[in-house]
């Protein structure tokens, strides 16, 4: 009977953490870990923000980099992402220093150096711009990060654009240790990467 | 194709409507700033503008995303509440806004390659049929009225004009403040 009250003033006790998302007693990680976690520092790209200048995704040490494949005319999926970087970062506050920012066109038919590397840098200021003309080259990236993309024309003549919607963060030797799927709020990224910063 | 759409307005569809459904209505009826639910204070100081109403049909929520550096595309949101059953059949903007908008829905494939998420993908649709007393969202990461070819960049602050069709109903003209990110 005792132990039948405790159980239950718990119970009452947990609830309210309960009611409305998800309790912040416990942390765990909301990111996706994959098993073999893939290797991409031997990939790179050119950057478009350094002039073009060969990007590697190996951010180096106490750094993380954040990797996403879009594209500028992206209205929806897009902006609403790196909006949540952008929020994310500014949660985590002095740490964000080590954390980098690279958005890959997926579409660099229509997005120019210059226009690619506006437009992340409106959400990451020295964010980088990733863009390469060579179709071998951003799928031999893509594949590296299992990450899937297509670019058509209908027969309207509009061009019909599919592509990952996850983040990819990359830990300082290049290894691809999470992917954030599309629809995750600011908080969830900042707390894992507060976490991560704890742990190195 | 049709397949993909179908299992997409499936459950977890509903549920986040419904989800979005509790927070839009505490925010409208209460007149409160703050949604009680998920708000971790990023949505203060947004105004959002009065409810627009034709008959008994509501459109509540609105936004347009600003546009980005110099991106041509935009989309904008709301959500839509009526006493009837009905259909918004046509989404319309001023060719002094943008050459032409467009219902769309952000659907997301499923994935072959064992990575986190599918390929996302967005599609025109006709019309979208809103049912008597069931709140219809348009939201990031779902259904959005895509912006084609904004005439200027859309500003925060700015505020645009958009017709709604609905076939029962008939036509509203609903005033749609830019915002830089979602309130």
């Amino acid at each position: 009977m005792k132990l039948r009250t405790a159980v239950l003033a718990l119970l009452t006790m947990a609830l309210p953490l309960a009611a409305c998302g998800s309790g912040t007693a416990t942390n765990p990680i909301a990111g996706l870990q994959r098993d073999p976690a893939p290797e991409v520092g031997s990939l790179s790209l050119p950057d478009a923000s350094a002039g073009g200048a060969d990007f590697t995704f190996t951010p180096g040490e106490g750094k993380y980099l954040i990797v996403y494949f879009g594209y500028t005319s992206c209205p929806d999926v897009c902006p609403t992402t790196l909006s949540e970087v952008k929020k994310a970062l500014a949660r985590v506050g002095e740490q964000a220093k080590n954390i980098e920012v690279a958005m890959i066109t997926v579409d660099p038919n229509r997005d120019s150096d210059e226009l690619l590397t506006k437009y992340v840098q409106t959400f990451v200021k020295g964010g980088h711009a990733l863009r390469t003309d060579d179709d071998t080259t951003l799928q031999k990236v893509a594949k590296g990060f299992g990450s899937g993309y297509s670019v058509t024309t209908n027969a309207k003549g509009e061009v019909e654009v599919t592509h990952s919607g996850t983040l990819y963060l990359v830990d300082p030797a290049g290894t691809l240790i999470l992917e954030w799927p599309f629809g995750l709020k600011a908080k969830a990224i900042a707390d894992d990467l507060v976490t991560l910063f704890g742990k190195a | 194709m049709n397949g993909m759409r179908m299992n997409l307005t499936s459950p977890a569809r509903t549920r986040r409507v419904r989800r979005m459904v509790g927070c839009t209505l505490a925010v409208s009826f209460l007149s409160i700033g703050v949604a009680a639910c998920g708000s971790d204070g990023e949505s203060q100081g947004v105004k959002t503008p009065p409810e627009s109403t034709i008959g008994q049909l509501g459109v509540t929520g609105q936004w347009a995303r600003a546009t980005i550096a110099d991106a041509k595309n935009t989309a904008l949101y709301f959500t839509v509440v009526s006493a009837a059953n009905d259909r918004l059949t046509g989404v319309s903007v001023d060719a002094s806004v943008a050459a032409r908008a467009e219902m769309h829905q952000t659907m997301t494939m499923t994935s072959d390659s064992g990575a986190a998420g599918g390929e996302m993908q967005m599609g025109p649709v006709d019309g979208i049929d809103i049912e008597a007393n069931t709140p219809f969202v348009f939201e990031p990461g779902g259904y959005h009225v895509m912006l084609f070819d904004v005439a200027k960049p859309l500003v925060e602050g700015d505020t645009i004009t958009v017709t709604l069709s609905f076939k029962v109903h008939g036509t509203m003209t609903l005033d749609v403040p830019v915002l830089s990110e979602a309130p």
